[in-house]
């Protein structure tokens, strides 16, 4: 099974809006994270006095959407609309296939984060992937804090597949 | 003698069961004040709120709050009980090494009793909570817990043969006044496997 990519070609170097992350860098999320990694179970008051900076893998936690909206927003952006084009086409399950991650200096505490999203590529025609047939998307996302500053730029490799191909044990 | 069905003569010895007299001391001893694994915040409250699809103002609109009689954002009162529960760290002792973060509290003292006299499975069946004021956002919520009371005798229950207790939670905030009053009831019955056996997996 294969689609007509042009549409998709189009979006190709297109950028989002700015993204808002829905809370700035914060010391209970810090917290809550080096408790669950088993890093650090200091009491929430020492975390409080002691803690300026944030752990770079949060980033990618505060930049993730609400898990519920009670006024859901459509596929507006233009990664949005090239992965809906490919769900439409039968590729409906996405997996993030590749991450690089580049950190440029560590998050303040308070710092208010923003990301934009733009369209690195897409394969040309179906590739296999572990998971299946499907499309790979490349999308490079730039972070940024309040003042405009870029603090992190990421690649990700996302793949849409139709269905996800489990490989049978024996 | 039991008769063809297993079944006992109505004036055969009562057979041996917890003696009440074990757990009486504990009952109606709160234990000490302990403190919060975490001040109410902000981001909890949004994402329970997020989980509960709670969409009142007062608990995520900055601005809508500080207008409001409370002057600032509220954290729903369901809430209060989450920051009693304990670290991942102080559940892992419990449930896989058996060490309590509190030992010398009345409910663990009281389980301990009754895991040894072999109700060794549990069940949480019941939880009330009454309110006394609102919850608000940069509280520290200080909660102190006891048992109210327990059967004095078995019930037959769906989970096998067991007895009923509950637990008094009450909740203060860093002014010393009382936010919440809390019930928990549960269920400890002679299980066929032991519960800490079942949560090591």
């Amino acid at each position: 099974m294969t689609m007509d990519i042009s549409a998709v070609n189009g979006l190709v170097g297109q950028e989002s809006a700015r993204i808002p992350t829905r809370h700035p860098a914060n010391i209970p999320d810090i917290r809550h994270w080096c408790e669950v990694i088993r890093e650090d179970n200091r009491s929430y008051q020492l975390f409080e006095r002691d803690t300026v900076k944030a752990p770079p893998a949060l980033l990618m936690v505060w930049a993730m959407p609400a898990l519920w909206s009670a006024e859901p927003k459509g596929a507006t952006e233009p990664h949005e609309r090239a992965i809906r084009m490919l769900e439409d086409a039968g590729y409906g399950v996405g997996l993030t296939i590749a991450l690089e991650q580049k950190f440029l200096r560590p998050l303040k505490i308070g710092e208010r984060l923003s990301y934009q999203v733009r369209i690195a590529g897409v394969s040309q025609g179906e590739v296999v992937t572990a998971a299946g047939p499907g499309y790979e998307l490349e999308l490079h996302y730039t972070f940024r804090n309040q003042d405009g500053e870029v603090v992190s730029e990421q690649t990700c490799r996302r793949a849409q597949v139709a269905r996800l191909a489990v490989k049978k044990r024996h | 003698m039991a008769n063809k069905f297993g079944v006992l003569p109505f004036n055969s010895p009562l057979e041996p069961t917890m003696d009440y007299a074990k757990i009486a001391p504990l009952i109606g001893v709160q234990s000490p004040r302990h403190l919060p694994h975490d001040r109410v915040t902000e981001v909890d409250v949004d994402r329970w709120c997020q989980v509960m699809r709670d969409t009142n103002p007062l608990y995520t609109d900055e601005e809508y709050a500080k207008k409001s009689p409370w002057g600032g954002l509220l954290a729903p009162s369901g809430m209060v009980h989450v920051f009693a529960l304990g670290t991942m760290k102080a559940a892992i002792d419990q449930f896989v090494h058996g060490k309590c973060e509190f030992p010398d509290d009345p409910n663990v003292k009281l389980n301990l009793v009754v895991e040894q006299e072999g109700y060794t499975g549990v069940m949480a069946t019941a939880q009330r909570q009454q309110h006394f004021r609102r919850l608000r956002v940069g509280d520290e919520i200080h909660w102190t817990l006891g048992i109210a009371r327990l059967s004095d005798y078995d019930h037959l229950t769906r989970q096998g043969v067991g007895r009923k207790y509950q637990m008094l939670y009450q909740f203060y905030n860093q002014n010393d006044e009382l936010l919440c009053n809390q019930s928990f009831d549960v269920l400890v019955y002679r299980a066929p496997m032991s519960t800490r056996r079942l949560y090591a997996g």
